[in-house]
């Protein structure tokens, strides 16, 4: 009993307590200032987004990929780059304070507009139509007006033509008007804090909803673009990608040929450009890159005839080669190509060249001391004493030989593991050939040798047959669902309405009496102008109809 | 003719008299509504979205109890009966996995997309050629592609043992493929009495292969 007394006699101040801590809560949040103030932090934020370098999407949730990425930025931001990172200046928008801003901003509109909502829509549906006298004696906007007999019924009329809804009432000698028109424009104020509230909405549904996922593929070959066993997954095949270059070397044009699969089965087919997605179960499929640079690398087991290995290769790096050109002692181009390297000494790369008269010279590229400078390094195996070095576009004399450093070029290349052979990992170099052809040079599955490999010419060594069965286009496709930019495109028609509403339709509402020759027109306080500019119009509209039927 | 307190407020053009705590709780339903308009919207966008998945009888069915020598429900771990399933084969027939009770079964989980099952499907495909005398079966269950990918692969990499698709992913799900990183290829080993006996996630190499072989063959591995 007596717990129950004490608990009583402290819950009523609290209980009061709480309700004054909610109405002051409601207040803040309804508060315009608050809105504004909340804005400029958002925007400061987003300045702030846009000036420090944000870590990219690839990056993202890898957090020693993020410290890598932070290393690169410690040459701008030197010993700050810790603090910032940890305040989350480098990824701003996913930072908490961001999204609580963002959060909170979304609720101060909403309770702002909850706030406003009934007391405006009252005053639409239910405008007060009487006021007393002393309004016109002391309204902020009032205009008088000498008025012949018959007054009212004139200002009613011009009234109507100017497309105000009229009342009137009559008390005494005095008759009132009240004319609203489009009293309903208020209401534009709402559709633009509905559009603001969407366009959070889409905001906060693209952060939770959203779903992108950039796929590489190459020609011929198939990728899912969920983790495995999603239900829902999707196969995405490229039957084509091609790639347009103008003479320049500048793409025109990439685009691919697509079928999409779920459940095992064909969904859709079709064409999709870098503009021109294609869209299957609210997903958008389109081309974010190309790369020419890929091969169909195929081994065969030779007993059994089965594959072991059939890989499309993306060779996404680039190895250094010479472009040579040896002449002989007579004048006489005998070498004229791109050497593939396949021995790695050092900081130099090169291979064993074989000349036509039989002779033998390992040719590289080193690294030069300037930057981005490369030299030819030409040496004679047998006469380790006879070697020279050149700088690009030199030549110098090696073996009776003149040797010219033509350029250095970057062969398409990659380093994986896999291959079956020897080794756990093979480069291989995709290179074209004087002619025009492609061929692929895999150094690693044998130990000592660099296999090369003509398009569907299979080559067997011992119980494995290697066939490069021909270069593979990969097509970089982007897979995005977004279900929020439903939402912003609303708001966005929204938001023009509702600005397009309150800014634009001539809304106004008057309280005229008329009392003897006096007619004392008022309005409320505004300082648009609106109301003097509809007063002049009035006037002239009021002395036409008043010299009309005279004259 | 009435006097009115606060005159300008209600002509409309002064700041509105804020609502009294009454009047906040019946004005939340407002932003309620709005919210539960959104929310209504999101959720039908993520059912109509949601709908691919196929209902066709295909999937997990019950394990016979009289296949079931633990007594446990079946799961994916070891030392219990797996689950069992129905699935369609590449050719068009159907494959219950229960059918292979009484045989040492490798169950491996894969795609032809997926580029470490290609790398150890010469080695499950050598396994199976050399403990097929001891009754080895290996049960490769697709992900989720159609029939002629499927088919195609199976030809090129010399596949001669039963091949099924799980097309909505409803039985990797129930293997929880992958454990933790819930990765391609899975594989699962089960003795002839029907017993998860050991498991591996990852692509299997000679060694690692040979050595579960071991735990489940009759006369243990090579």
């Amino acid at each position: 009993m007596a717990t129950s007394v004490e608990s009583s006699a402290r819950g009523w101040p609290r209980s009061a307590r709480t309700s004054d801590l909610l109405v002051w809560l409601w207040r803040l949040l309804a508060s315009a200032q608050l809105a504004v103030a909340l804005t400029g932090f958002l925007a400061l934020a987003g300045f702030l987004a846009v000036m420090i370098p944000q870590v990219p999407v690839p990056v993202r949730g890898n957090p020693f990929a993020v410290d890598v990425w932070l290393e690169t930025q410690r040459a701008h931001f030197g010993p700050f780059t810790e603090a910032m990172h940890r305040l989350g200046l480098f990824d701003v928008v996913h930072t908490w304070w961001f999204l609580a801003g963002l959060g909170l901003l979304a609720v101060s509109v909403c309770v702002y507009t909850a706030d406003r909502f009934l007391s405006i829509w009252g005053n639409v549906t239910k405008p007060r139509e009487v006021v007393p006298d002393s309004f016109f004696d002391r309204a902020a906007n009032r205009f008088t007006v000498a008025t012949a007999e018959g007054g009212a019924g004139r200002l009613e009329a011009v009234l109507r033509r100017r497309r105000f809804q009229v009342r009137h009432a009559i008390d005494g000698e005095s008759t009132y008007l009240f004319a609203d028109r489009f009293a309903w424009a208020q209401l534009g104020t709402f559709v633009s804090h509905l559009a603001l509230v969407l366009f959070l909405a889409g905001g906060l549904v693209s952060k939770t909803q959203g779903y992108t996922n950039g796929l590489l593929i190459a020609e011929g070959t198939t990728s899912p673009i969920f983790a495995v066993s999603n239900p829902h997954q999707i196969l995405v095949e490229v039957v084509d990608a091609v790639g347009k270059f103008d003479n320049a070397g500048a793409p025109t044009d990439y685009h691919s040929q697509l079928i999409l699969y779920q459940n095992g089965k064909e969904v859709k087919r079709g064409s999709i450009t870098v503009n021109k997605p294609m869209f299957y179960g609210g997903y958008r499929f389109h081309q974010a890159g190309y790369l020419s640079e890929g091969a169909a690398l195929r081994v065969r087991d030779v007993t059994s005839g089965n594959l072991i290995y059939d890989e499309a290769l993306a060779m996404q790096d680039l190895i250094p080669a010479p472009a040579v050109v040896v002449h002989d002692a007579q004048g006489a181009v005998v070498l004229d190509d791109v050497i593939v390297p396949t021995d790695f000494v050092g900081q130099a790369s090169g291979t064993l060249v074989s000349m036509p008269d039989g002779r033998e010279f390992w040719v590289g590229v080193a690294p030069g001391v300037a930057k981005n400078a490369w030299r030819l390094v030409v040496y004679d195996p047998k006469h380790e004493t006879a070697q020279l070095s050149v700088a690009q576009g030199d030549s110098a004399q090696l073996g009776g030989l003149k040797w010219t450093f033509s350029e250095t070029t970057g062969l398409p290349s990659i380093t994986t593991e896999g291959v079956p052979g020897d080794n756990a990992q093979s480069l291989v170099v995709l290179s074209t050939s004087r002619p025009g052809g492609d061929y692929l040079t895999v150094l690693g599955p044998v130990d000592g040798r660099a296999l090369t490999l003509y398009p569907n010419q299979p080559v067997p060594i011992g119980d494995e047959e290697y066939t490069f069965a021909g270069r593979r286009e990969f097509a970089g496709i982007e897979v995005r669902r977004d279900p929020g930019a439903k939402f912003i495109w609303v708001a966005a028609g929204l938001l023009i309405a509702g600005l397009m509403v309150s800014f634009y339709v001539p809304r106004l509402r008057l309280w005229a009496r008329v009392r003897g020759g006096e007619t004392v027109i008022a309005g409320p306080a505004e300082r648009s102008g609106a109301f003097q500019t509809e007063m002049k119009r009035l006037t002239r509209e009021l002395d036409a109809a008043q010299e009309g039927p005279d004259g | 003719m009435q006097e009115h307190p606060s005159l300008e407020e209600d002509l409309g053009e002064r700041p509105r008299r804020r609502l009294e705590p009454a009047g906040v709780l019946r004005i939340v339903v407002f932003p309620a509504a709005v919210l539960a308009l959104i929310l209504g919207g999101l959720w039908y966008l993520d059912t109509r979205l949601s709908s691919g998945s196929s209902n066709d009888g295909f999937g997990i069915v019950a394990l016979p109890t009289a296949k079931n020598p633990t007594g446990r429900s079946p799961a994916s771990d070891i030392g219990r009966a797996g689950p069992d399933f129905l699935l369609e084969t590449p050719e068009g027939g159907t494959l219950r996995f229960s059918d292979f009770q009484g045989h040492p079964v490798l169950l491996n989980f894969w795609a032809s997309w997926c580029a470490p099952c290609r790398q150890e499907m010469p080695e499950l495909v050598a396994a199976f050629e050399r403990y097929r005398d001891q009754g080895l079966i290996i049960v490769g269950v697709d992900l989720q592609q159609p029939a002629s990918k499927v088919t195609k692969f199976a030809n090129d990499f010399g596949i001669h043992f039963p091949l099924a698709i799980d097309r909505d992913g409803e039985v990797a799900k129930a293997w929880r493929i992958g454990g933790p990183i819930k990765g391609l290829p899975s594989s699962y080993f089960i003795d002839a009495s029907g017993v998860i006996q050991d498991r591996f996630y990852g692509p299997l190499a000679k060694d690692s292969l040979e050595k579960r072989l071991a735990k489940i063959l009759p006369q243990g591995a090579s």
